[in-house]
């Protein structure tokens, strides 16, 4: 056993092993990805109804053929309607992996989901036993549904069979000409639907900001025909006039000065700062009640983050959404989050209110991290670094995954993989040393 | 616009300029000239005197020195005079653009290319979608035996297979001898003598182009504007025939600069192997037995498709790619 920690090479007789056991596992999720189910298969209800998601235990793995990279191994937290909830850690430490969980974006057939559930409520349109939308009709005082003549393109009054006019009830719209239709919520487990299913929630119910602004913009389509796209998509009975109004009217939404002109244009002649305010205004067209904004500020510089981040807590208001904000930079976090979660490793270490975790951490590695930010008031000439590494992915220990770079090790720590502790109603920390120290529910 | 396409015009006349100089200067210092494999022939049957020599190399226009020679060639290219092959005394432009030599070739070559471009390019994006797959494997593996197989074995083995065996198509030539067919039966004898010769070129010309489609459709595919448009709920095919697939059509763009003069150079050993009188037997003949204006000629407009293949792959470019912009 001894002799096999220090090897850091594979036999090809490990290789062809782990192969095999990979193209075996990565077919029968790939399968299972592709099928066809009825909804009743993964429709389930929310535990909490105050949720909009609730990630229970994910494992996201990687097949590599080094061995199963656990990215995410049994992550489990929940966004609340309408606050922002910021993952933080360091870099490989899972993050971005378990929002592409969200969106079942990951890289296949490497990358899957492996289990849990991600539960999400989403606000679908509702649909006729033909599969048609109900269209929402306008009413007057009395609540009787108003009719109005059908006109032809000249605008003359179309008559039917007995010379009367046509007519046919008035459809509700929005101020910028979109129809209404009735809505239903209905609840998803993502991480069991068919990825087929997925094209109806992604970008219309959830939406994501990617962390490189420079390449996520398709380079041979100008901004507006990949704008309009998604509300040719989610906005039914879009027309061309109607997407390109709802492209600029995003455009502004998100501070672009010269919409029109943004419009016309091609990713490579805007700034970094413009793409990524495109990529948001892109985000936002469908509407989403989710927004997961992966690292949205890393490429930018400081004067530019600072607006997009006003923008992000701005449209929150706006739209009445939730966002999920991935990001390594604690002070984003502490700006935007209502909820933190701290990740280590693939898995949840801490998590807690915002107050909770920059008042009051816990956990020795969250500890670290916020003793490694520079700030104006220490005098100190070096920053705090926590020691050591993340462990390899590949094998991973059974004990505390931070313990050889723990400072407040104990002697338990050598045992198992500590559960979570919960400390407060809203604190929860996996660590040995607050065993017994767990909040009583009276 | 104009001015960008006409600026190179004029840069191409320059490159047009030198590979003359160097295809004469090359032709001339070849070991057996024309007359001189002529005077071994009539050596055989007697003594040749040195005055008949003379006269001969004088004939052809060999006996002046290289420099010379060239400028002789020139001054005559430009009144439009590009001489008489020496084989048959027949004007060049005749024997080449003749509806038999570069007719058969190019219908050969234009062909094979339509089919060339709708096999491989579908088959690219299956194996990239696929990747590591099944499909992925077969299509691969078929793709390399075509790329690995060389054409006088390949088409040998097609002949044998479905001409003398089989007995599907006729086995060399252009048309059948023994008939006189007119119109439309005509049209299908000429294409049946064609299927073998074009069936050889597409199988192994599919090869590189699959693997090059394959290739850049990966690359695309892994890119993060696609994880984009899969993120806005863009569908799987979606993604790919319209956000990848575009950018994927940039390196095969390029490409057209070396399919514009192939469609016309012929396919020397499958014309052989299928006995066809196109242009690249042609060219092959003219070359061993040093017929200086025939090669010329041939070299010369083979390169001016060449630049002109370039100028249009730019142009292209131009279009397919927004980055681009050409002045």
């Amino acid at each position: 056993m001894e002799e096999k920690k220090n090897k850091h090479y594979l036999s090809g007789k490990e290789v062809r092993a782990i192969a095999k056991a990979n193209a075996k596992e990565m077919r029968r999720l790939e399968k299972e990805k592709n099928r066809k189910c009825p909804k009743s298969e993964y429709t389930t209800e929310m535990k909490d109804p105050n949720n909009i998601l609730e990630i229970e235990d994910l494992h996201s793995y990687f097949f590599t053929d080094q061995g199963v990279v656990k990215a995410v191994n049994g992550v489990s937290f929940e966004i609340p309607v309408n606050s922002t909830v910021g993952v933080v850690g360091e870099s490989g430490c899972g993050k971005s992996v378990t929002s592409m969980s969200v969106m079942r974006l990951l890289q296949g057939p490497t990358g899957q989901i492996v289990s849990g559930s991600i539960r999400f409520k989403a606000d679908d349109y509702k649909r006729d036993e033909h599969g048609k939308l109900i269209p929402v009709y306008e009413k007057d005082e009395k609540g009787e549904v108003i009719y109005d003549d059908v006109l032809d393109k000249k605008g003359n009054v179309v008559l039917d069979k007995d010379g009367r006019p046509k007519q046919k009830p008035r459809q509700k719209k929005r101020e910028n000409g979109i129809g209404v239709y009735e809505m239903e919520e209905r609840v998803f487990d993502i991480a069991k639907m068919p990825i087929r299913e997925m094209y109806q929630l992604r970008g219309r119910q959830m939406a994501m900001v990617f962390q490189e602004p420079m390449t996520s913009l398709n380079p041979v389509f100008t901004i507006g025909d990949q704008l309009d796209e998604v509300s040719f998509l989610h906005v039914p009975g879009a027309t061309k006039e109607i997407a390109k109004n709802r492209s600029i009217e995003m455009l502004n939404l998100v501070g672009i000065a010269m919409p029109e002109r943004v419009y016309a244009s091609y990713p490579h002649e805007l700034s970094g700062g413009m793409r990524q305010r495109v990529m948001i205004a892109m985000a936002l067209a469908g509407e989403p009640r989710l927004i997961i904004a992966d690292e949205p500020t890393t490429a930018l510089d400081v004067t530019i983050q600072a607006q997009i981040l006003d923008l992000f807590n701005d449209l929150k208001r706006r739209i009445n959404g939730s966002i999920l904000l991935i990001t390594h930079d604690l002070g984003v976090i502490a700006e935007m989050a209502d909820y933190v979660v701290v990740m280590y490793a693939g898995r949840i270490i801490e998590r807690g209110t915002a107050s909770e975790i920059f008042h009051n951490p816990l956990h020795p590695y969250t500890k670290g991290l916020q003793k490694s930010k520079p700030t104006m008031k220490s005098s100190s000439d070096t920053l705090f670094n926590i020691p050591g590494n993340v462990p390899n992915p590949v094998n991973m220990p059974d004990y505390c995954y931070f313990k050889e770079r723990c400072a407040e090790c104990v002697a338990k720590c050598s045992g198992d993989y500590p559960g979570m502790i919960r400390v407060s109603p809203t604190h929860y920390v996996a660590c040995h040393l607050y065993e017994g120290k767990e909040m009583k529910d009276e | 616009m104009l001015k960008y396409i006409l600026k190179r015009l004029g840069v191409s006349l320059l490159i047009l300029l030198g590979v003359s100089v160097i295809l004469y200067v090359l032709l001339r210092c070849m070991p057996a000239s024309y007359v001189d494999q002529k005077i071994v022939a009539l050596n055989q049957s007697g003594g040749v005197s040195e005055e008949l020599i003379a006269q001969l190399k004088h004939a052809y226009g060999l006996d002046t020195s290289i420099i010379k020679g060239y400028f002789n060639w020139l001054g005559n290219v430009c009144r439009l005079d590009f001489g008489n092959s020496f084989q048959n005394n027949r004007p060049v432009l005749q024997e080449i653009f003749n509806k038999d030599r570069i007719g058969t070739s190019f219908i050969v070559a234009a062909i094979s290319t339509v089919f060339e471009f709708l096999i491989a390019i579908p088959l690219g994006i299956t194996a990239a979608t696929h990747q590591y797959s099944i499909r992925d494997y077969v299509v691969t593996v078929f793709v390399l035996v075509g790329i690995s197989l060389p054409s006088f074995f390949f088409g040998q083995i097609l002949k044998d297979l479905f001409a003398n065996k089989l007995k599907w198509f006729p086995v060399s030539g252009m048309r059948d001898p023994n008939l006189s067919l007119e119109g439309w039966d005509l049209f299908v004898d000429y294409l049946r003598h064609m299927f073998l010769p074009i069936l050889t070129v597409v199988i192994l010309s599919i090869g590189s182009r699959m693997r090059m489609t394959r290739t850049n459709m990966l690359e695309v595919l892994n890119s993060d504007y696609i994880r984009t448009a899969r993120a806005k709920g863009l569908s799987e095919r979606k993604v790919i025939y319209k956000h990848a697939f575009r950018n994927t059509l940039i390196p095969l763009v390029t490409s057209l600069a070396g399919l514009i003069p192939s469609l016309f150079s012929g396919a020397m050993i499958t014309e052989s192997v299928f006995d066809l009188t196109g242009i690249g037997s042609y060219a092959l003949k003219a070359m061993t037995c040093g017929d200086i204006p025939v090669i010329m000629t041939y070299n010369m407009f083979l390169a001016f498709l060449s630049v002109i293949g370039v100028l249009m792959s730019d142009l292209m470019y131009g279009i397919v790619d927004p980055r681009v912009k050409l002045a």
